[in-house]
């Protein structure tokens, strides 16, 4: 059975549709990535340049203006659901692992 | 010293770690590649440095662009905000070098990367390679079908052992390519599902030396041709050769000409096609028009005295006299498995009352295996005609003296309710078939005999 698209993001996914709660440029968002989480995660060029065109084409984001070959981006209604989707999912892991680990030893 | 240097490089269009590992050596050895096209890859001389590569892929880049679209401006600026800059491009593919000591993957999520490579493929990759498999299968059908029905014909011709062996090799080439994608795509789909992205396996090898076997099979054809061939063949050869390279160069010429114009790609891609079509008329068709009105008038045909090797018998030696005004045909055909001349002399087309005609055929077997094969061909190339069971016109060879002709063995032609002055004559290493239209006497047999038998 294919598996949906997007129904879980990866950490790369994640970060990008985070970084565009603010209006921002696909180059600004090379940066703010790897700042963002002190540098555990970086993107490359041409996997960020695919998932904006694929985020855009699913109305998890939208462009926002076009300044030259800059294009801004901005979360949608639509996005800012499924990045909640995706933190409960998260967060329901960690309680998962308290759960078995303990709250001390998860802390 | 150059500056610049073009080689002809041979790699699958999915194979980008073999693509990234092969410019990496070259740029260690100071040649950085500079732009990639189908009459090879230009590399520029510069300091020798390790750099990384990265073979990325831009499903809706097209070969027609003139120049990189707003859409693929914009991706290189994503990737020289990370350190790759773009190096050459072709059609979808495009190449980045790095010069940073641990630079930032250009992919870093293999599921997205396939993703790319796939939408790539599917434009133009797939389809090219599914057409020449298709056009390989049915010219291999050809092949098997013509050395069915006339494999002497076949064995004889340099062109078309060439030719056959030719498409055995892109037929073999398309199934390795085509196999080789579709294995990558499934191992790689597996893979990504666990983050990981696997090696492509390079098939720059074997593709170079279907080239290079390829390579040795025209010239092969070409010098046998050259050397060996009648006036006839050898103005095939060199007017296909001349309107082949020209309809190449015209049609390339054509697209390059309108990309530095800066015509849009749909418009490039029509006049392209548009214009390969029409001079594939004009060259290929106007080249086969010219040689075949020459033949028609009696350009190509062998007058006495000026025959290419001479004919092995000539209706002179069985019936004196003066026959000058006599057409002679010959045609000739060699390869390294058979050698087969065909003769015929017949009178002009001004010749009055009954005049007597000669045709012959002899097939030296250079390939001693190949002897039954070739005298079974000959034999059974005539056969009865039968409807429902019963032979209603008869038409085979039946055994004959083969003494006279000194053969090994002889057969002569039976046809309807008689025989025909048509034999086939079993000598060593050498199947000679003669039609006469006249009985030939036991003085003439032995004229053959003392031609053929030796």
């Amino acid at each position: 059975m294919p598996r949906l698209k997007f129904q879980t993001l990866t950490e790369q996914m994640f970060y990008t549709l985070l970084c565009l709660k603010d209006e921002r440029c696909g180059m600004d968002i090379l940066d703010r990535i790897p700042s963002l989480t002190g540098g555990r995660v970086r993107i490359g060029s041409g996997t960020l340049y695919t998932l904006l065109e694929q985020f855009t084409e699913a109305g998890l984001i939208r462009e926002t203006k076009v300044e030259g070959r800059r294009r801004s981006y901005i979360l949608t209604e639509a996005g800012r659901e499924r990045l909640e989707e995706e933190y409960r999912r998260v967060c329901a892991q960690a309680a998962d692992y308290r759960a078995v680990f303990g709250e001390e030893e998860a802390e | 010293m150059r500056e610049t240097k073009r080689r002809l490089e041979a790699f699958s269009f999915f194979d980008y770690t073999g693509i990234a590992r092969h410019l990496s050596g070259m740029a260690e050895k100071g040649w950085l590649i500079e732009s990639i096209s189908n009459f090879g890859w230009v590399y520029r001389r510069t300091e020798p440095k390790k750099l990384s590569f990265w073979v990325s892929y831009f499903p809706r880049a097209s070969e027609f662009d003139p120049e990189p679209t707003e859409e693929q401006k914009e991706f290189h600026d994503f990737c020289a905000r990370t350190g790759w800059v773009l190096a050459a491009r072709s059609a979808q593919m495009q190449v980045f070098y790095n010069e940073r000591e641990d630079p930032v993957p250009l992919e870093t999520d293999p599921a997205v990367e396939i993703q790319t490579i796939r939408a790539a493929a599917k434009r133009s990759y797939l389809p090219v390679w599914c057409v020449l498999l298709l056009i390989s299968v049915i010219d291999c059908g050809l092949f098997v079908s013509r050395l069915l029905g006339d494999p002497i014909g076949l064995l004889a011709s340099a062109l078309n052992l060439f030719t056959g062996f030719t498409w055995l090799l892109l037929f073999l080439l398309c199934a390795l390519e085509l196999g080789g994608y579709f294995v990558w795509s499934r191992r790689a789909a597996r893979a990504a599902e666990r983050g990981e992205l696997p090696e492509t396996r390079s098939f720059s090898r074997v593709q170079k030396g279907a080239a290079a076997l390829a390579l040795l099979g025209f010239v092969y054809w070409l010098l046998s041709t050259l050397t060996q061939g009648n006036a006839l063949q050898r103005t095939v050869a060199v007017t296909m050769l001349l309107a082949t390279a020209a309809l190449i160069l015209l049609v390339n010429g054509v697209k390059e000409l309108l990309k530095r114009l800066k015509a849009p790609r749909g418009l490039n891609r029509t006049l392209t096609v548009l214009v390969s079509f029409v001079l594939s008329f004009v060259l290929v068709g106007g080249a086969v028009f010219g040689v075949l009105r020459a033949v028609r008038n009696g350009g190509f045909d062998e007058k006495p005295g000026e025959e290419s090797g001479g004919l092995p018998l000539m209706i002179e030696e069985l019936l004196p006299g003066s026959y000058g005004d006599y057409r002679r045909e010959i045609r000739r055909e060699e390869s390294l498995l058979l050698g087969q001349i065909t003769t015929r002399q017949r009178p002009g087309p001004g010749a009055a009352g009954q005049w007597p005609e000669l045709e012959l055929t002899v097939t030296e077997v250079k390939l001693p295996v190949l002897y039954g094969f070739c005298r079974d061909s000959l034999l059974s190339s005539h056969e009865d005609v039968i409807q429902d069971g019963q032979a209603v016109l008869a038409d085979h060879y039946e055994s004959s003296d083969p003494a006279p002709w000194r053969a090994n063995e002889a057969f002569r032609l039976y046809w309807s309710t008689g025989y025909l002055d048509q034999y086939l004559l079993c000598y060593e290493n050498r199947l000679v078939e003669l039609r006469f239209s006249w009985e030939p006497t036991a003085e003439q047999m032995e004229t053959v005999a003392a031609k053929f038998a030796e």
